[in-house]
């Protein structure tokens, strides 16, 4: 199979035109029918083709003036909705062709002699009406090619991974199917992008990230847009130099390091939290809400108890909650937790839960229907790795000595720390003085001068009487003496 | 005043996605220079952390560029300055877990950002997570904020060494973030006065994990950073360093230095 490594193809130039000949060997056919029938269909994105014969074979050339060749134009910064627009242009020429009855491997897709009009903003491609079946395209190699080449200033990182993935998982079945062009169609691409387009994401933070760049590659720093980062209207003159973003040294610009690398590994996320049913069967919690109901998969339950009718749709939900799980019930029939293992009235009112704490190996029931929680020491985070292994993960763990201290200081002078238990609190180490939670507040905090002549909070003097508001990282002083204050948290 | 800056990031050997982001601005407002820089080392999900991380910090810019100067204009004091910072940070993480709820992914990032006030004659550190804030003076190297680490919280009881804690395999548990479905989490904040021809480097951890503090004063003490360009390519070799010895994580630094 030829996938146009020996193709004859050449660009030239006649007057003020530019055209793509593609040279055939003496013994291929064109295909009259179908050039006669792509003569006017320049609106669907296909290039019109002229017949040549020449006394060494057969030349199709096509008339490419005024276009860009795309390998030049996805070098230039696009925003991701154009990425995906010319995506979805290139989906619809394939479809176009299915419909006609043409083979859609016939396109030329190659991003060297695929091409853009500026004013149009079309894309297009040449399509070859050759009756020989030796020139077949690689559509997901070509997608793959034009993924990886593209400048795209990303708005959506989600949708960037899913599509990444989607073609990684199309070249893998490839490379095991004896055809390839049987794995993908015009109906998989347009499926695609549909699902990602309805699975948009709260616009709300990924409009303010639309100004995060791409990088060209791994080594080169970030280029940051500086010229349209400032306005005078708000500093009397602005810091700027030239956007010499290769080194990094510029003064000023705001620069988001979100990076792709070509990467032919999958990566699998894997939950720290999950349930098991009663036969031992796992279901990773890996989002939240966590939904359990009579409903489908499609209606966004995530475990389905279909064939149990006293199981509300909308049965319960595990959600994550200041760092912990818990499960809500949002049933008719009930969701039960019972605290004790010998309880032989499980399904009492009183083991009936309105919102409940998950801990690890708690077991609750969805109606009468068990399952158990897991909880890998309590973390909140999911866990990445890919498959070698190699955990990449960050975790938050809020509830590491959480049974410690509260808050603590620490002298400048010695180093020592005093650590605060409790509140209100007094110590011998800073006599006169008193830290307790701010009147009506339970996260802030306030220093009251008792007694305290010479207390000062972060340079500003503290009469005696006088409480003032702290801060984790605050200093204050006594005379000579300084603390740092602390919120552990 | 003069500055110098400079900025390298890399997203390792091993990850396929950058989470980490960063700024630097600088603006005179009558005469008197203003300078933030940040870097924010996003956790989690491929893309999660990326979006926080990025989020975070163009928002924080957008707080230097649209709310500060009308402060500084109104002649805020620095510990007005602060409280509304740490209101705006808040409010960020707020809208952090909100956006969580909604697209069913938990997303955290670390914080750190220093803001020079010179007109005030101090700067604010803010910080929250493990990435870090480094005080480099030719004679001295101090690590100024406190890492919100599981490790760093057995170091400071006692319980572990700095040593052992090297190859501990919890380095990458934080006690707090931003995001991350926490709520009413203290960042700390510094208020300092700021030095003239010391540098100041904030980076991730990925950044640090793998050198030594000599190595980090060796080329970025003062007296070496007498440009941009250099200040750059001392970033870029401190780094080098970090993936030659099998750093996997992200990696990202930037210095200031103020000049006279």
């Amino acid at each position: 199979m030829n996938y146009f490594t020996n193709l004859q193809l050449k660009t030239t130039f006649k007057a003020d035109n530019t055209y793509l000949i593609f040279s055939l060997k003496k013994k291929e056919h064109i295909n009259e029918n179908q050039l006669q029938f792509l003569q006017n269909k320049l609106d669907h994105g296909i290039l019109i083709a002229t017949w040549t014969k020449a006394g060494n074979g057969n030349r199709l050339v096509f008339d490419i003036s005024n276009l860009v060749c795309l390998s030049e134009y996805i070098k230039a910064e696009m925003t991701q909705e154009k990425y995906f627009d010319f995506i979805s242009q290139f989906q619809k020429i394939m479809e176009f062709c299915s419909n006609s009855t043409m083979p859609t491997y016939n396109l030329l897709c190659n991003l060297k002699y695929s091409y853009y009009s500026p004013s149009t903003q079309q894309v297009y491609f040449a399509y070859l009406p050759v009756t020989d079946n030796s020139y077949r395209t690689n559509i997901v190699k070509f997608l793959y090619e034009m993924h990886h080449k593209a400048n795209i200033i990303i708005s959506n990182g989600n949708t960037m991974n899913k599509y990444q993935e989607y073609l990684e998982r199309l070249l893998l079945i490839q490379k095991k199917s004896k055809n390839n062009n049987t794995v993908f169609s015009h109906n998989d691409l347009y499926n695609f992008l549909h699902d990602i387009s309805s699975s948009r994401q709260n616009p709300d933070i990924h409009d303010k990230v639309s100004d995060i760049r791409r990088p060209d590659n791994k080594t080169d720093n970030i280029k940051a847009d500086i010229s349209q980062l400032y306005t005078t209207e708000n500093y009397g003159s602005m810091v700027t130099s030239s956007s010499d973003s290769d080194s990094g040294h510029h003064h000023t610009g705001t620069v988001a390091a979100s990076c792709y690398n070509e990467s032919t590994s999958d990566s699998a996320l894997m939950a720290t939290a999950y349930i098991t049913d009663s036969k031992g069967k796992k279901y990773y919690i890996d989002h939240t809400p966590f939904n359990i109901g009579r409903k489908g998969k499609s209606e966004n339950i995530d475990v389905s108890l279909s064939n149990i009718p006293e199981v509300s749709g909308f049965h319960a939900s595990i959600v994550l909650k200041d760092g912990a799980y818990f499960i809500e019930d949002k049933s008719r029939n009930g969701t039960f937790i019972s605290k004790n293992k010998a309880d032989k009235n499980i399904f009492c009112s009183s083991n009936r839960i309105h919102s409940s704490r998950l801990e690890n190996k708690t077991v609750f029931y969805i109606y009468h229907t068990p399952f158990t929680f897991y909880s890998e020491d309590e973390f909140t985070k999911a866990l990445i790795s890919d498959t070698s292994g190699i955990s990449k993960t960050r975790f938050v763990n809020p509830q590491a000595g959480a049974s410690d201290y509260i808050a603590y200081i620490k002298d400048t002078s010695s180093g020592e720390t005093i650590y605060i238990n409790a509140l209100p609190f007094e110590h011998e180490q800073i006599p006169g003085i008193k830290i307790n939670y701010t009147a009506n507040a339970v996260d802030s905090y306030d220093i009251l001068n008792v007694s305290q002549d010479l207390l000062s909070v972060e340079g500003e003097s503290i009469q005696s009487g006088s409480s003032f508001t702290i801060f984790s990282g605050c200093t204050f002083s006594i005379g000579s003496k300084s603390f740092t204050f602390y919120i552990k948290n | 005043m003069n500055l110098i800056s400079a900025y390298y990031t890399d997203e390792g050997l091993v990850k396929n996605v950058n989470q980490d982001s960063l700024c630097i601005k600088a603006a005179v407002l009558n005469g008197d220079s203003v300078i933030l820089a940040a870097v924010c080392d996003g956790m989690g999900g491929l893309s999660d952390g990326e979006t926080a991380s990025a989020y975070i910090i163009s928002e924080i810019s957008k707080w230097f560029e649209n709310t500060l100067p009308d402060m500084l204009r109104n002649k805020a004091g620095i510990l007005d300055i602060r409280q509304n910072m740490d209101k705006h940070l808040h409010s960020l993480n707020d809208k952090l877990n909100s956006y969580s709820i909604i697209s069913g992914k938990t997303m955290g990032t670390t914080m750190t950002a220093v803001l020079i006030i010179s007109s005030i004659g101090k700067m604010i550190t803010a910080h929250v997570g493990d990435s870090r804030l480094y005080k480099i003076k030719d004679d001295n190297t101090e690590i100024i904020t406190t890492d919100h680490s599981v490790i760093y919280e057995e170091i400071r009881k006692g319980k572990l060494t700095e040593e052992a804690a090297v190859n501990e395999s919890r380095q990458n548990q934080l006690t707090k973030c931003m995001g991350a479905g926490l709520k009413n989490v203290s960042y700390d904040y510094i208020i300092s006065p700021y030095e003239i021809n010391c540098v100041y480097m904030l980076c991730t951890d990925g950044f640090i994990k793998k050198i030594t503090k000599d190595e980090i004063s060796d080329r970025l003490k003062p007296s070496v950073i007498s440009n941009d360009i250099i200040a750059c390519d001392n970033l870029k070799s401190l780094t080098e360093l970090n993936l030659n010895r099998n750093e996997t994580d992200n990696i990202t630094a930037l210095l200031i230095k103020l000049q006279s």
